[in-house]
């Protein structure tokens, strides 16, 4: 009985392990749902909604929203709207990563773009992104692109200036032991300006995409034909708020799975770091 | 050991008629941030005949460095020029392999993707780059290490690898910054080894940068010795190899040793203590 209990506890620490779960992280969770639990009691569910009730309108609204359907927004629930949201999301972060990352690194390596580049970078930094919100929502309408374009401005910015930094950051040996080894420049550019630089890059586009799940959100709520934003506002105005919460409760698990996912890919990629 | 005669052999009918480098004339002056001029390198010329392990031998800041990335390529001369196999050095190249002092192992590239890396770049075809890196990864003692990263190698492992991948790339001279400075005795005792097993084999030029009056011993048929920017002696070294202890402390050893401590400004009493400080192997 005890070797059995030895066992299923160390089969647990394993899955854990492999899983990089934290105990104390999830104690936490746990507490602040406990904490949730006990606020709800003093108010009524149209207020605050207790976590069994949100929880519930979560599982029970993803692939059916009645009022969602009576609006005449696209049938089927949560759920086309979440994906709404997460291929915006992952377009906006794509698009952004790679011109953020060409822009960076180009301007490391040419210091007449870097010339160029740095004043206007160092410019829009100061301003906040959701600035950008209403002249796209001028500019483009309420379509896609919209907030997608939102989510890439943030982005390119990020990773081009980590990319930038690490590459100028390098130190200037590499390039004498591989000019010394028989690379050409554009072969050096390649083999190890960029890869050296990969960290860096990797680690802004992580931040970036842990930003840019609010920053589309928010673009949503401005105007947007679906998504998460979108939600939110119809919901608001028939006073949902177990199915706001519920809507919110699916993106922010969205958001920690797919920095899982990132955190696990870069930890590959960049194996080879000391 | 065996050697595979097509990755390491010299071609033994070339007889060059020019030393493999030739230094004519050559000064590097460095303009200082308060617009004072200083002279890194004065008026220092000297020739190496193929096949010569010499080492440059001198005070640190003296100017050794400077001349070594200007042979490189890594610096252009302030005045005069250098030759390698009587072609002018205007930049960096394949023809100079550089090992330096600090590590500059790709760290994103495994122990044989180091190895590789200059046969990549010279576009050498896969099979036979894949030969030349086993061969060298062999003859530094690395084989079962080729899929490692660098991370994974100690210090001594990772100067292996750094001399495997000049040497696989068979540059006309190997140029070597203090490349074992930051090991401890034991494992820059056994590099020496390694160095010396692939230069025997080899035949390359190498000039060997060097503070360590020992190891300018231990390794050179010549020693260099630069001090302030002028080259102030040329000390040729005939003792039989391997030197051990007992070479090292003969009477011609011990007259190039004081030669050198006199244009370091050392002692030789206060070297020797130095010297009797060290562990023996």
């Amino acid at each position: 009985m005890a070797t059995q209990a030895r066992a299923s506890l160390s089969s647990t620490k394993g899955v854990s392990r492999h899983l990089s779960i934290d105990p104390l992280g999830v104690l936490g969770v746990v507490g602040a749902i406990l904490i949730w639990w006990v606020i709800s009691l003093g108010f009524p569910p149209v207020r605050v909604p207790g976590p069994v009730l949100v929880f519930q309108t979560a599982i029970d609204d993803l692939f059916s929203q009645p009022v969602l359907d009576y609006i005449g927004l696209q049938g089927g629930g949560f759920a086309p709207n979440l994906l709404y949201t997460v291929t915006n999301v992952l377009v906006g972060l794509g698009l952004g990563a790679l011109i953020g990352a060409s822009a960076g690194l180009a301007s490391a390596r040419l210091w007449v773009l870097r010339d160029l580049l740095d004043p206007v970078l160092m410019v829009l930094g100061t301003v906040p992104i959701l600035v950008a919100a209403p002249f796209l929502l001028m500019w483009f309408g309420t379509v896609a692109w919209a907030q997608v374009l939102l989510v890439t401005f943030y982005t390119g910015g990020l990773v081009a200036i980590a990319g930038q930094r690490a590459a100028l950051n390098l130190p200037r040996v590499y390039e004498d032991y591989g000019a010394s080894l028989g690379a050409s420049s554009s072969r050096r550019f390649w083999t190890i300006v960029v890869p050296a630089s990969i960290p860096a890059l990797l680690g802004g586009l992580r931040v970036a995409l842990a930003a840019s799940w609010g920053l589309e959100a928010i673009a949503e709520l401005l105007g947007a034909p679906l998504g998460v934003g979108r939600v939110v506002v119809l919901l608001q105005n028939v006073e949902d708020t177990p199915g706001i919460m519920a809507i919110i409760l699916w993106l922010g698990m969205i958001a920690v799975v797919f920095d899982f996912i990132v955190v696990r890919v870069v930890g590959w990629v960049t194996r080879w770091q000391e | 050991m065996s050697m595979d005669a097509s990755v390491l052999a010299r071609p033994a009918e070339t007889k060059p008629v020019q030393p493999t480098i030739s230094v004519h004339g050559l000064w590097k002056i460095f303009r200082h941030e308060s617009g004072r001029d200083v002279e890194a390198l004065r008026d220092v010329s000297f020739d190496v005949p193929d096949g010569q392990l010499v080492c440059l031998v001198g005070p640190s800041g003296h100017g050794k460095t400077t001349l070594l990335n200007v042979i490189a390529g890594l610096l252009a001369p302030t005045r005069g020029e250098i030759l390698v196999r009587g072609r002018k050095v205007v930049g960096p190249g394949a023809d100079r392999g550089l090992v330096f002092q600090q590590d500059t192992l790709f760290l994103w590239r495994r122990v044989k993707g180091n190895v590789a890396y200059g046969l990549e770049a010279r576009r050498v075809p896969k099979a036979d780059r894949e030969r030349i890196v086993a061969e060298y990864l062999r003859l530094v003692g690395l084989t079962e290490n080729a899929n490692f990263w660098p991370k994974e190698l100690s210090g001594g492992m990772r100067k292996r690898v750094a001399v495997a991948a000049v040497f696989a790339n068979n540059p006309d001279v190997l140029l070597m910054d203090e490349p074992f400075g930051s090991l401890d005795y034991v494992q820059r005792s056994h590099l020496h080894d390694v160095l010396l097993d692939l230069w025997q084999r080899t035949h390359k030029t190498i000039l060997f940068v060097t503070h360590d009056v020992e190891e300018a011993l231990v390794l050179a048929d010549r020693i260099i010795v630069i001090a302030n920017g002028q080259l102030v002696d040329d000390i040729a070294v005939q003792f039989p190899r391997p030197r051990g202890e007992q070479t090292l402390a003969l009477p011609a050893a011990i007259d190039i040793r004081k030669r050198m401590l006199e244009h370091l400004g050392i002692s030789v009493s206060a070297h020797q203590r130095l010297r009797d400080a060290r562990p023996t192997t």
